[in-house]
């Protein structure tokens, strides 16, 4: 081979070697044997924001005022990669006068010139900033969605265990545990997703389909924060289960009659003052004992700093509800 | 004279404070802990209302959910050491979560859901 080949053949080899390296969208730095920079590539200049010329000759761990002057970086370079041949994804966590805190993954692989035995280091960096907060965003919310799913599970379960098994058949067991559970991830749904209620889509849809034109609602627009959606649904739900099997949805022609009004009272908390009534319903004797039913509409009223009064006149039931809005 | 004989007994009995605000888990707990032989305060839902009742009355023991609302419990937890009222958790947060509060490092989590039986025997502990 000619020398002028040789010559072509390693000048084009270098510049392919310059090619790749300045191609690398990581950070690379060549650092010589004293840790001196000798090579550095667009992408070291870019993201630790230095002028090549401040940097090349000078040692690397005094640069821009001992920026890279960190004791496990030093440490790695300084006495391990004398060692061991190549240091691959040692993290780094630096707060970087000029980038700010960032989290890299450190590779340093020596490398010995045959001609000379000198040897070279090569540092390559990967900004793993941002994949570390994805990561950390990402583990939030796993264990926020785990939390979520026991809270969940507790409240199926408390539902489960506290519907009365006494007395009923397995059917209407099911109906009624069905019809709490929905009640109550609809109302989690509505809450979820609004900051705010109107009072009577509530009542609509915690009766549901029962209502339709046997349900009349008569009051003023209100709006009810979403905290409070999941307890008022409860209220009007057990209302509607009561007067499906006792009261004026378990005959034709029942209705029932809800109406309200905001009430002020002198120390400026305003109350939501409203009355379920049901009419043309069979007549009504109050129940020989307190069900679930009943003691869920007064605990949740309770919740609710509010009260409520059921009255069984035998005309129809009606409940007298008052809660702070 | 068994009323007020009925009666005395009713005050004897511990009061547990509990702070919950899923009304289903509330109202089981209060049912639990009855059932058990204590006197509920509460249930609360809220820190405020939790803080509230502690103004008027001091529990001799306290049952807390970790999460309320947006809300953590921790000021509860800090105002219960401050009066010096043992308490436990029943909080489906992680242990991780929950370790990241002072107030809350050596305290139980009975966990969610919650096994009742367990519940009842450690705030009995607590109450001994």
């Amino acid at each position: 081979m000619m020398l002028e080949d040789l010559y072509r053949l390693l000048k084009s080899g270098h510049v392919q070697a310059q090619g790749v390296v300045d191609t690398m969208t990581q950070p690379i730095v060549v650092l010589d044997q004293n840790f001196c920079v000798s090579t550095a590539n667009n992408a070291f200049i870019r993201t630790f924001k230095v002028e090549r010329d401040d940097i090349l000759g000078e040692n690397f761990f005094s640069l821009g005022d001992g920026q890279w002057d960190i004791t496990e970086l030093k440490n790695l370079i300084a006495s391990v990669i004398p060692k061991a041949a190549a240091v691959i994804g040692f993290e780094v966590k630096h707060d970087f006068p000029m980038i700010g805190p960032r989290t890299f993954l450190v590779d340093a692989r020596r490398v010995i010139h045959p001609d000379d035995n000198s040897t070279n280091i090569l540092v390559l960096f990967d900004d793993i900033t941002v994949r570390r907060r994805h990561d950390a965003e990402m583990e939030f919310i796993l264990s926020e969605t785990r939390h979520r799913m026991n809270n969940l599970f507790a409240v199926v379960r408390s539902i489960a265990m506290q519907t009365s098994i006494e007395d009923r058949t397995a059917r209407d067991y099911r109906e009624t545990l069905l019809g709490r559970l929905e009640t109550t991830f609809r109302a989690q749904e509505i809450a979820a997703t609004n900051d705010a209620a109107d009072f009577e889509d509530i009542v609509r849809l915690a009766v549901g389909e029962l209502g339709g034109d046997r349900l009349l609602c008569n009051g003023p627009a209100v709006e009810l924060e979403s905290a409070k959606v999941l307890s008022v649904s409860l209220i009007f739900h057990e209302l509607t289960t009561n007067a499906a099997k006792y009261g004026a949805f378990s005959v034709p022609g029942g209705e029932v009659h809800v109406e309200w009004k905001l009430q002020a009272e002198p120390q400026g908390q305003t109350y939501l003052s409203c009355e379920w009534r049901e009419v043309n319903g069979p007549p009504v004797k109050p129940p020989e004992r307190k069900g679930y039913g009943t003691k869920l509409i007064k605990g949740t009223s309770a919740q609710l700093h509010g009260e409520v009064e059921l009255i069984y006149a035998p005309a129809g039931l009606s409940a007298l509800l008052k809660i702070p809005v | 004279m068994a009323m007020s004989a009925l009666m005395g007994d009713t005050e004897h009995r511990g009061c547990v404070l509990v702070v919950e605000d899923e009304v289903f888990l509330a109202m089981e707990l209060e049912a639990a802990l009855t059932d058990g032989g204590f006197r509920v305060l509460g249930p609360a839902a809220s820190v405020r209302d939790a803080l509230d009742l502690l103004t008027s009355e001091c529990p001799d023991a306290a049952v807390l959910d970790f999460n309320l609302g947006r809300d953590k419990v921790t000021p509860v937890a800090l105002q219960l050491k401050t009066l010096g009222v043992p308490f436990v958790l029943a909080s489906a947060s992680s242990a991780a979560e929950l370790s990241r509060y002072a107030v809350l490092a050596d305290i139980t989590n009975l966990g969610k859901p919650t096994d009742l039986k367990r519940l009842v025997a450690a705030v009995r502990a607590l109450h001994a």
